[in-house]
């Protein structure tokens, strides 16, 4: 048993470094969502009060690295860009909920779907607004 | 140091910050990292009450650093006060923890490898392993502050996100490096926000910032002998409350399963996250 725990051990610490080349060769970002996540429709379409909650929840996770309206801060892009504009509801949701961990993009699965998906509505009405 | 000396250190340490993101659950870890060239810093007092002993106020500082978006390092510096016998800084602990798949999936493992520099003083109970007992810790500080032990602990996260619902198990093997068997514990955790979705008004006091759940905990042996024998246990729900100026706030009452855990014991937790630096990593 203990020789069994003691190759456990080792086995941790070998697979660390494999960390992050799981998806070495799929495409990365927005581009990597799947069809099916890609056709989801977002529950809160036209829902203005979702279109606030998402505005207040961006505020506190978001805003720090993409800037108060979307406008991108250092390597973290901007969500203005033409990727993020032509991106489907479903799209978004994807990346926002898996995040890319390998280029420092956090999987906000910690937050609820609802809450997501009141993110998504947000962004939505940024590019109403950039137009 | 003592417990008066960790809360004014951490009392310079929280004003820095910017925005919370702790989980819930004190002892059951998650699939969910820090954020990327973000620092959190978090003080966790426990208190407990002891048979045969004086009852005791634990407590770790917590600094946690985001350093990629799969990878989470975590410091802690621990100390404890007993009634009757004094304070003592108890030691720290390094550990590491790597996503090793880089999608949501259903079940989404962790691999959690940590260093601790401890004395047997340690109240902390981060977590409960092999045949850790209450009994331990009626032992005279004088005795066990001067008993240090380095010990290596790997932990496999397993966690999942269902309608609303976070649930995670984590099994633990800690290993003594001056000797003995392997030790093995467990941890689970069902964690649920209070509302899933947000609303549009700046809140306070608002469901939408409460979190809760109950975790159990206990050990599993050791590799001598495995099972739930001489072995402790606990339940505890939890409560967690994210301030809208960026402070969490946590506490959970804990209740032991057995004669052989503490009857009761009682942690609070406040943190805060501090961004170090705008833009990804």
């Amino acid at each position: 048993m203990a020789r069994v725990c003691g190759a456990t051990a080792v086995a941790l610490v070998a697979c660390a470094p494999l960390a992050g080349s799981e998806v070495a060769e799929r495409p990365s970002g927005i581009a990597a969502a799947p069809a099916s996540a890609s056709a989801l429709r977002n529950p809160y379409d036209g829902d203005r009060e979702a279109v606030g909650a998402g505005r207040k929840l961006y505020g506190a996770q978001c805003a720090r690295c993409h800037g108060e309206r979307g406008e991108g801060v250092g390597r973290a892009p901007s969500l203005l860009s033409e990727a993020v504009r032509h991106a489907s509801a479903g799209a978004l949701f994807w990346f926002l909920t898996n995040g890319d961990l390998r280029r420092g993009m956090p999987a906000w699965s910690r937050l609820s779907e609802p809450r997501r998906w009141q993110i998504v509505a947000y962004l939505r009405s940024l590019d109403q607004t950039s137009k | 140091m003592n417990s008066c000396r960790m809360l004014t250190l951490a009392a310079f340490l929280v004003p820095l910050a910017a925005h919370g993101q702790e989980r819930p659950s004190f002892v059951t870890y998650n699939h969910h990292m820090e954020e990327p060239g973000a620092l959190e810093v978090g003080l966790n007092p426990l208190f407990g009450t002891q048979r045969g002993g004086g009852s005791f106020l634990g407590a770790w500082i917590e600094l946690e650093y985001g350093v990629k978006g799969w990878w989470t390092m975590e410091v802690y510096l621990d100390g404890q006060t007993t009634r009757g016998h004094g304070s003592a800084f108890t030691g720290f602990r390094w550990e590491n923890r790597w996503r090793p798949l880089m999608l949501e999936h259903k079940v989404n493992p962790v691999l959690y490898l940590e260093y601790a520099s401890l004395n047997e003083a340690d109240k902390t109970m981060r977590e409960v392993v092999g045949h850790d007992v209450e009994a331990e810790h009626a032992e005279p500080l004088d005795v066990t502050r001067h008993e240090h032990e380095h010990e290596l602990e790997a932990k496999l996260i397993l966690s999942s996100s269902v309608k609303g619902w976070n649930l995670a198990h984590n099994w633990i093997a800690e290993k003594n490096l001056g000797g003995g068997a392997w030790e093995f514990g467990y941890a689970v955790a069902a964690t649920r926000p209070f509302t899933l979705a947000a609303t549009s008004r700046p809140c306070r006091f608002c469901a939408e910032n409460f979190a809760g759940g109950v975790e159990v905990y206990g050990g599993l042996g050791d590799t001598d002998s495995f099972g739930f024998k001489g072995t402790s246990h606990y339940v505890a729900p939890f409560v967690s409350w994210e301030l809208p100026g960026g402070t969490t706030l946590r506490l959970s009452p804990t209740f032991g399963l057995n004669g052989k855990s503490h009857r009761f014991l009682l942690r609070f937790g406040i943190a805060r996250e501090v961004a170090l630096g705008r833009g990804r990593r």
